[in-house]
């Protein structure tokens, strides 16, 4: 038998392009990992931990139409939004569904004056300085990064809390702009178109937002 | 080869007409290569690599482990961000909204130094100390001491149980044996109870004392204090017969004449005296009359710096200088001193005539005759008491009542109070070696490593059975003890103290105490009472409050206002007298002496605190370190530089030291600093510096005489940061004397090499909201590095150690330089802050590849650390090298530092300890390795006064935001405001003829500028000097 003089079989010559392809959809693969699987838009949405003690803001801010300040009583003065003390929960559940395990847990907690350790959904990095004061009290809703918290059993993530979604709104506040007054009403929808009703409250709040480093890291 | 260029370079250093004005050191002035090290290069070459050269070995060690690493934190590998949990009270407490910190008046002693200061809550944890601006001896300044007490709350080396014979014992052990031994020595009226203390200015403990001392009326009581003012209140006793504080109002005075007394530097009541000092000193509030100092001191200090006239002289001789001084002042008649008194200065003044400075006596002399009524004298506690007897004497004949006063020591009817200190812990050993001691108290203090070298402590402590000490940290006393009980820090304590002008101001507990530990006032009571609660104790002193006034109090720190002025009473000349006739005559240039001074460590119960170990010093610029200052002179006569290890020989006392040559300093003379070289500090500071108490004798205790000095030939490495941030001979510093002033306004914005500079494209404008500026008086600046302490405390600015000082690496934000002026003993220096000068053209923000360092809109310079990739462009590029580079992670790399209870890749695996991040700000990124950082105009502050005048819908007021530097600053030097508000503080202080760029010739329009120096010398002894000068 004539031994060939070609040592590769034919379809070889294919393999550079085999290989250029899968190299190149890898490598696709990968970006995509990074763009999207790595992105706060994927991590972070959606993250809904177990709390130790099941509390309902569907109850509690939807059907009893409890108002956020009630518990988060900082919220206008602070930069950071409180969780409430024991003490502020013990104001109806001292009478009310005293027999519930978990509420027993609240007055144990109350009683031994030691915290109940809830789980934190909303996270920044530690280099980003976020004041919850001065945007609620410049008439940009919970709603605006929390969700319809009112309609949800158990809390979760909603926005991606990213520094390009913060950009999106510091450079077009009137998008979220509503009446002081509203902005814990999570349900209010403005009458008007929102554009128009932003462009205006923008002027009369005399909102600016700024845009350089230093507002948020420092 | 350009061999022209190496030539002409060559010439440069020979020329002597190129030597500078102002010079940073001994070997910047000479040009040699050691100082054009730092010149060339801000970092130094080997910078970016690890700290010791890594061999193959290690280096394989390492991979092997990284490697391991990485397999570990694979297993847990989690995209997401570790759970964190939020823990809110269970029952909220009174006042507390979450991330708005409260302040809390209370003070500190510090000896007999007390200042008010208001300490910083941030969620029931203090975070910063600032000034009390309602008690009478802070007025809203602090001091280093004050600002950085903050790290030894949290220090974790800190003494945290009671612990017997080295075992654990609960503190309800410890209290019930105290309480036994209370019970047991009643019956013999406490004969064998002795107590030794620090010194004390609290009413509840004395009001204790005065129980204890009707309980036990024959238990001893000892007190010691190595720094202390024993002289100035026995001087002023011999004269008066009354136990006198003098209050000195140097704004008031038009002429101050120091002898031999750092008022403005360390000694007790400066935080004031730089105030009122600064007000004396400032053109505009004085209207161009400022106050004129002479200066007669051995070492440089930072008062001397301040002189308009400094006489460089032997510690010893300070008292002669004065004799003659006060001969000439009876010859010109405006004194009038008994006339056997008048005989013996005579005497004294005509043994030392000739040897004074003929010009500087001659302009002082015209000096006080031209301010009679208005001259001020105030001498060094290290100087004699007669020397203070006589001061007594001349200023109240020279100056009128309002520019001093004196009031009547608090506790003067203590005998331990007014007994002198050496006294004191010479009694104390004698007592002790009787052996009728048998239980033995010591509150606070470190006996065996302070009392001076023929007081022997430790051999007098075998006498006695049961040894208790009471301290902040485990020290050389206490492992001589048995009883070791942990001493509470006055952040943690309830407590009162009494300031030296009477007021009396209240200490509170900010937080509860960290470890097991007693007040010395809890002690006390345990020994004479039936409770022990602290807050009881304090109450029980102050009962005429009512509920409602004790609120106040509390709110404003402040129980009672400084008490009455006592002017007026007659004095008797047989005291002074009695104290002039054994003064012994020396002749000049025969021996060598030694001095003694405080150091940023005070007596050394601070060093275990890193903030003051590497605050360089304000006038030799050492950080983690003490030396043996010689002069210029001395150092040619022994042919020693910096570093060269000495032998110091006085008598039969030795100890090997380096030495440091400083220009200023008087030759035939060496200034030694106490505090340092401890045998157990704690993990920061032990073995740092040289022990110098083994050269302190009781007949010697603030100079020794007839000293010698052998060079060993060893050679010590200093940590000194004189010729770090070098700006070459630009004009930074610029200053004129008065006259030269009222003609040329202008002068210091004159002194621009090149002018109008114009840009090339077209500049961002900042035309409207608040733009920051910042202005620094260099009139009224002293040079007391407050600014840098405080900037650190606020910035979570770590420390770095002595290795890394070594190369440049220190990192903090704001340095102060100092500039020698003048050559060999008659030289004096300037202090000039430096910080990042937020240039409107930054050179910095140009270069960065990564945009991390950008201009904000409201003129600020900003860093984004999350941003940096640690090019050190910027930092390469700064003109004024004040960017700083986290070579490594030095919170970490801190020796306190613990490891992590988690595995992180790329890490050190340690973190601060668990009390040090108590400490942390939490409005400041702690920044990691690799990255570049530099002061941001406490932007977290600016933010701070933003969101609050947001939510009120108002603009920010003038004043409201204060950066860290400024709100400590006790000289008021630093203003801080809207630069664009025509009626703010900064934009009347840029508005000055005397304001001034430095660096202007870059066209950097930096927002930080500097109002130049103004001095106010003599007219016949300033033709020797330029009029106008700059560095």
């Amino acid at each position: 038998m004539k031994k060939s003089r070609q040592i590769f079989p034919k379809w070889a010559n294919h393999v550079p392009m085999i290989v250029g392809l899968s190299l190149f959809s890898l490598l696709s693969f990968v970006v995509f990992v990074f763009w999207y699987w790595f992105s706060p838009k994927h991590l972070n949405v959606g993250y809904q931990p177990e709390q130790p003690i099941p509390f309902s803001h569907r109850l509690h801010a939807g059907e009893l139409g409890l108002d956020c300040r009630y518990c988060h009583t900082q919220v206008q003065k602070a930069g950071h939004s409180n969780i409430p003390a024991t003490e502020t929960c013990m104001n109806c559940h001292s009478v009310i569904k005293t027999d519930s395990p978990h509420i027993k847990k609240l007055h144990e907690s109350y009683a031994n004056d030691e915290p109940i350790p809830w789980v934190r959904i909303h996270s920044l990095p530690d280099y980003t300085y976020f004041n919850h004061s001065r945007h609620v009290n410049s008439g940009i809703s919970c709603v605006s990064c929390h969700g319809r918290v009112d309609q949800m059993e158990v809390v979760r993530q909603v926005e991606p809390l990213s520094m390009g979604w913060c950009l999106d709104c510091h450079r077009k506040p009137e998008k979220h702009l509503r009446p002081v007054e509203f902005v814990t009403k999570l349900d209010w929808h403005p009458k008007e178109d929102q554009l128009t009703l932003g462009k205006r409250l923008k002027k009369k709040y005399d909102i600016q937002p700024k845009e350089y480093c230093s507002t948020c890291h420092r | 080869m350009s061999s022209l260029e190496d030539l002409s370079e060559e010439e440069k250093r020979k020329k002597p007409m190129l030597k500078k004005r102002f010079y940073r050191s001994q070997s910047d002035l000479s040009n040699d290569e050691s100082s054009g090290r730092f010149k060339e290069r801000e970092f130094q070459e080997g910078a970016a690599f690890l700290d010791a050269p890594v061999s193959r070995r290690t280096f394989l060690k390492l991979m092997g482990a990284t490697a391991a690493l990485a397999g570990a934190s694979g297993c847990s590998f989690n995209f997401r961000k570790p759970v964190q949990t939020i823990y809110p009270y269970a029952k909220r407490s009174e006042y507390d909204v979450a991330d708005q910190s409260l302040y809390f008046a209370t003070s500190m002693a510090l000896g007999e130094d007390v200042v008010g200061v208001l300490a910083k809550s941030y969620e029931g944890r203090p975070i910063k100390i600032e000034g009390n601006p309602s008690h009478s001896q802070s007025l809203g300044a602090t001091g280093i001491f004050q600002q950085s007490s903050l790290l030894d709350l949290y220090d974790p080396d800190r003494q945290k149980n009671v612990s017997y014979l080295g075992k654990y014992r609960s503190k309800e052990d410890f209290s019930a044996w105290l309480k036994g031994v209370s019970t047991e020595h009643f019956a013999t009226q406490g004969e064998g109870l002795c107590i030794l203390t620090e010194a004390q200015t609290s009413p509840t403990f004395y009001r204790l004392m005065k129980r204890f001392q009707l309980k036990f009326p024959k238990a001893k009581v000892f007190s010691y204090e190595p720094i202390n003012n024993d002289n100035r209140l026995r001087g002023i006793y011999s004269v008066t017969g009354r136990w006198y504080q003098p209050d000195y109002f140097y704004d008031k005075a038009r002429l101050i004449v120091s002898l031999d007394s750092d008022f403005l530097g360390l000694e007790s009541g400066s935080l004031l005296a730089t105030k009122r000092f600064a007000n004396g000193r400032d053109p505009e509030k004085t209207q161009n009359k400022l106050s004129r100092m002479y200066v007669c001191e051995p070492q440089l200090t930072v008062t001397g710096s301040k002189a308009d006239h400094r006489l460089a002289i032997k510690g010893l001789r300070v008292e002669y200088f004065l004799y003659v001084l006060v001969a000439k002042l009876l010859d010109a008649r405006v004194v009038t001193l008994p006339s056997t008194l008048v005989k013996q200065v005579r005497r004294l003044a005509f043994s030392y005539e000739k040897e004074v400075d003929i010009d500087f006596l001659r302009a002082l002399v015209e000096d006080i005759l031209k301010y009679r009524k208005q001259v001020l004298f105030v001498a060094g506690p290290r100087q004699p008491e007669q020397v203070h007897a006589l001061l007594y004497l001349l200023n109240k004949q020279l100056s009128s009542r309002t520019l001093h006063r004196y009031r009547s020591h608090a506790y003067q009817q203590f005998s331990f109070v007014t007994e002198s200190n050496v006294t004191s812990i010479r009694n104390f050993a004698a007592h002790l070696k009787t052996g009728v001691v048998d239980t033995f108290l010591c509150l606070g203090g470190d006996p065996v490593y302070q009392a001076p070298s023929d007081v022997d402590v430790v051999g007098a402590l075998k006498f006695v059975k049961n040894k208790v000490h009471v301290t902040l940290h485990e020290n050389d006393t206490s492992t001589h003890c048995d009883w070791v009980v942990p001493r509470s820090h006055y952040l943690e304590s309830w407590g009162d103290l009494k300031a030296s002008d009477g007021s009396s101001s209240v200490v509170q507990p900010v937080i509860r105490p960290l470890y097991d530990s007693l007040s010395d006032n809890e002690c006390m009571s345990l020994l004479v009472s039936s409770y022990s609660d602290g807050y009881r104790l304090l109450r029980a002193t102050w009962r005429q409050f009512s509920n409602k006034q004790w609120r106040s109090c509390l709110h404003n720190g402040v129980l009672s206002v400084p008490s009455s002025d006592e002017w007026g009473v007659s004095f008797s000349d047989r005291g002074c007298l009695k104290a002039l006739s054994k003064v012994k005559l020396f002749k000049r240039n025969q021996y060598m002496e030694i001095g003694f001074v405080s150091s940023f460590l005070y007596d050394g119960r601070f060093s275990n605190n890193g903030w003051l170990q590497e605050l360089p010093d304000s006038i030799s610029k050492l950080t983690w370190d003490n030396a043996a200052l010689i002069g210029v002179e001395t150092a040619s006569k022994f042919s020693l530089k910096s570093g060269d290890v000495v032998t110091l020989r006085v008598k039969d006392r030795d100890i090997d030291i380096p030495v440091f040559v400083l220009p200023g300093h008087v030759s035939d003379s060496i200034t030694l600093s106490l505090g340092y070289g401890r045998r157990v500090a704690g993990r920061v500071g032990e073995r740092k510096g040289f022990d110098v108490y083994p050269m302190i004798r009781t007949d010697d205790f603030y100079f020794a005489e007839k000293a010698t000095l052998i060079k060993t030939g060893d050679v010590y490495p200093f940590a000194s940061t004189q010729e770090h941030g070098s700006m070459e001979d630009r004009p930074f510093y610029r200053q004129a004397n008065l006259s030269h002033y009222i003609k040329h306004p202008e002068f210091a914005k004159e002194m621009v090499e090149v002018e109008n500079l114009q840009s090339l494209w077209k500049e961002r404008e900042f035309t409207d909201g608040n733009q920051w500026g910042m202005v620094i008086d260099l009139a009224r600046c002293t040079g007391c590095s407050v600014c840098t302490i405080a900037c650190q405390a606020e910035n979570n600015i770590p420390i770095v150690g002595k290795e890394e000082v070594l190369n440049g690496r220190e990192m903090h934000w704001i340095r102060v330089d100092r500039y020698f002026e003048g050559e060999g003993e008659s030289a004096t220096a300037v202090h000039q802050p430096v910080a990042c000068l937020h240039c409107e053209t930054a050179p910095c923000e140009q270069v960065c590849p990564v945009a991390a360092t950008v201009h904000g809109e409201e003129g600020t310079n900003d860093m984004v650390y999350n941003r940096c990739v640690g090019t050190r462009y910027c930092a390469d590029n700064c003109p004024a090298k004040v960017r700083r580079f986290n070579y490594f992670d030095y919170h970490q790399r801190n020796p306190q530092a613990q490891s992590k209870d988690r595995v992180h890749f790329f890490d050190y695996l340690k973190e601060p300890d668990p009390t040090i991040q108590l400490q942390f700000n939490p409005n400041v990124t702690v920044r990691m390795r690799g990255v570049m950082e530099k002061c941001s105009f406490c932007i977290q502050r600016i933010m701070k006064g933003k969101s609050d005048a947001g939510n009120d819908q108002r603009d920010i007021l003038d004043g409201e935001v204060q950066t860290a530097c400024q709100q400590a600053c006790p000289a008021e030097a630093i203003s801080f405001g809207n630069i664009l508000d025509k009626n703010s503080e900064v934009f009347k202080k840029k508005d000055l003829h005397r304001d001034y760029h430095i660096l202007n010739e870059l066209h950097l329009k930096a927002r930080v500028s500097y109002s130049a120096s103004i001095t106010n010398p003599n007219s016949h002894l300033a033709h020797k000097k330029e009029s106008a000068a700059h560095g």
